[in-house]
């Protein structure tokens, strides 16, 4: 279809079709988007809500050093150890892998600062008050939920796309569908029993004559319940681009002599990339704003931004703060999600 | 992938067969310890449907799955219809404003849940707070959250929902069959009711499934909006599986899930039935399905990428 000036009746027609449905999700998504901003400049009223006084004391309270903080010199010189550690190691193995495709070593050695500054902010954040540290255990936490799902997803993905036929590949994909579909309630729950004290593990590992184990409330629960709640959402989109793949261009490859991990990384992976992105970006997001999961896992223990704000909205009742919060995440979002899709193939994503 | 099988497929078919394990295996305990004798703890003592029978008798939960079905029925309905008049502007119109309309539709996909929740919280006790003061209202007769604010706030996620899988439908329906319609005298309401709407109505229905399920199954934005009084399914279980632990739980669970399965696969069925009805129609020769693109052959539509 040729772009044309649509013509008044026209006009009028796509105005009828589009005003209920987008001012219905104005009303809900906008609207109360611009609202929070404005509630987190005001006063707490006790009992819930807000005095229509402006302050901009919840914000002091995110940035100013915590009470209990033990952020100090030293903090500071065991983020830089850790920082220098965690770089080390990442830059030996990405550079390793460079190496091995016989690449340039400098976007590894990107990646390994990256990781080592991301470990030392992670430090200092965890030192520095309630609500950086949450804040950065949330971000850490989902990029890891991230890493796994695509270790797991990728081979389940490739399995599925290499079944000859397509009754079975439809099969497999219905069972992944199922887990995508049902209730997220009920797959946290599903783990908590599984997991839980007197649970069917504990039972099993009794009966093989080992004590019983603590696994709920851990940060391993947590992460545990992160992974299976958003495989599906990798599962999906990392399919659907294995599938897309050009098969010619893999086999050409190995043609030419490009080993197994030269054709992994320098032709699989730049085929499949939109794919990786879409589901990289639905697990995070989904991974980061997680309630049910820190909440019937992590036991209150290991709480990350969604328990923060239920407490503010619920428990302590102070809205500002929560407001003030929801804005920063918010803004996290926003601004990670331009750099990882606002850049590069973002507009056929969806 | 015939280039890559060739490498680790042992580790690769590994791996695949343990992820679903790792998918099942939780959901299948919860199944079978419902079915338990005893009262607490994962030791199997006996095979009983007490667990059930008790949830018939609950009260609460008959209520909370009152609520749930009503909300999903009354916001399904209206999204349904918002949806897919976004879709048919979104796919059947250039204007000016298209990519800012579609960024404003895919909101509520990547928005994150607890955000929305609890700046929803904020503007409706706003909204409600000035209604009172407007009417009048004391505590006794307050306007409070209960049904209505729910149904508000899925109306608008599932809106969203409904008009991206429409939209998918839409793509697949060449204009041309509904230009030729109108040079055949039809009027744009016409064509719409006899063309359109019969050929999106796989996805349309696919799409209002997917609304119910998602409303139905929606926790965090319907937990900071319900109010004490809208409590729904979700609400209820996640209240009593932290307040005890009882196989009643276990027992729910499995009805949601057998439920969720139920419905999807309801909606696979569908889009597998009408895309083998319209491909014999297209090879036994009848000209109307003729005019529209081939159908799918396959029931689900990531699988027809394949070239050959």
């Amino acid at each position: 279809m040729a772009p044309v000036t649509p013509t008044q009746r026209q006009r009028r027609r796509i105005a009828a079709l589009l005003t209920p449905g987008l001012s219905w999700i104005t009303l809900v998504y906008v609207v109360p988007g611009g609202l929070i901003v404005v509630y987190s400049l005001l006063t707490p009223k006790l009992g819930g809500g807000v005095i229509w006084e402006f302050t901009g004391d919840a914000w002091k309270e995110i940035v100013s050093k915590g009470r209990r903080s033990d952020a100090s010199w030293g903090t500071l010189g065991s983020a830089a150890f850790r920082a220098g550690s965690a770089a080390a190691i990442a830059a030996v193995l990405l550079v390793a892998v460079a190496r091995y495709l016989r690449h340039s070593a400098r976007p590894a050695i990107v990646a390994a600062v990256a990781v080592g500054g991301l470990a030392g902010v992670n430090h200092l954040a965890a030192a520095y008050n309630n609500y950086t540290a949450v804040f950065a255990r949330s971000v850490v936490w989902s990029l890891l939920a991230t890493v796994a799902c695509i270790g797991l997803a990728l081979p389940l993905a490739v399995f599925i796309s290499s079944r000859r036929s397509s009754i079975t590949k439809n099969a497999l994909l219905v069972a992944v569908m199922i887990p995508f579909w049902t209730s997220m309630l009920v797959r946290t729950f599903a783990i908590r029993f599984t997991l839980s004290n007197t649970g069917p593990l504990n039972n099993i590992i009794e009966s093989l004559g080992f004590d019983r184990q603590v696994f709920l409330n851990t940060r391993f629960a947590v992460l545990l319940g992160l992974v299976y709640t958003a495989l599906p959402f990798m599962v999906l989109p990392l399919y659907a681009a294995t599938e897309r793949a050009n098969r010619a261009q893999l086999e050409a490859a190995r043609d030419l002599g490009a080993r197994p991990l030269q054709v992994f990384f320098d032709v699989f992976v730049p085929l499949i990339r939109p794919g990786l992105t879409v589901g990289s970006v639905m697990v995070f997001v989904l991974s980061v704003s997680q309630y049910l999961v820190p909440t019937l896992l992590g036991g209150g223990k290991h709480n990350m931004i969604a328990n923060l704000l239920d407490l503010q909205f619920g428990e302590a009742f102070n809205w500002p703060l929560g407001a003030a919060l929801a804005v920063l995440f918010s803004f996290i979002t926003i601004v990670s999600l331009y750099f990882v899709v606002g850049r590069q193939d973002g507009a056929d994503l969806l | 992938m015939s280039a890559l099988r060739r490498g680790p497929t042992a580790a690769i078919g590994t791996t695949a067969a343990l992820v679903y394990v790792f998918f099942y295996l939780p959901v299948f305990v919860v199944v079978m310890f419902s079915f338990n004798e005893a009262r607490t703890g994962g030791r199997w003592t006996g095979f009983t449907t007490h667990w059930y029978a008790r949830l018939a008798d609950n009260e609460q939960i008959k209520s909370a799955t009152l609520n749930s079905i009503l909300i999903a029925v009354v916001a399904t309905a209206i999204a349904v219809v918002f949806g897919t008049m976004l879709s048919l502007a979104l796919d059947r119109h250039v204007f000016r404003a298209r990519r800012a309309v579609e960024q404003a539709v895919y909101l509520p996909v990547i928005a994150p849940e607890i955000v929305t929740g609890v700046s929803l919280l904020a503007f409706f006790s706003l909204v409600l707070g000035q209604l009172n003061d407007l009417l009048g209202r004391g505590t006794a007769d307050a306007l409070r959250l209960g049904r209505p604010t729910v149904v508000i706030a899925h109306v608008a996620f599932c809106t969203a929902f409904v008009a991206l899988v429409v939209r998918a439908s839409l793509r697949n329906l060449d204009p041309a069959v509904e230009e030729v319609a109108q040079d055949l005298g039809a009027s744009k309401w016409t064509t719409f009711w006899r063309i359109t709407l019969p050929s999106i109505a796989p996805g349309v229905l696919g799409g209002a499934l997917l609304s119910f399920t998602l409303s139905l199954d929606n926790f965090v934005i319907t937990f900071f909006v319900a109010g004490p009084g809208a409590t729904t399914l979700p609400i209820e279980v996640f209240g009593q599986l932290r307040r005890t632990i009882s196989p009643e739980v276990n027992a729910v669970s499995t009805l949601i899930f057998a439920a969720s399965t139920l419905l999807l696969v309801g909606a696979l069925a569908i889009q597998a039935g009408t895309s083998r009805r319209r491909l014999r129609q297209f090879r036994r020769g009848d000209p109307a399905e003729r005019a529209k693109p081939l159908p799918d052959p396959q029931p689900i539509s990531q699988t027809q990428r394949e070239e050959t």
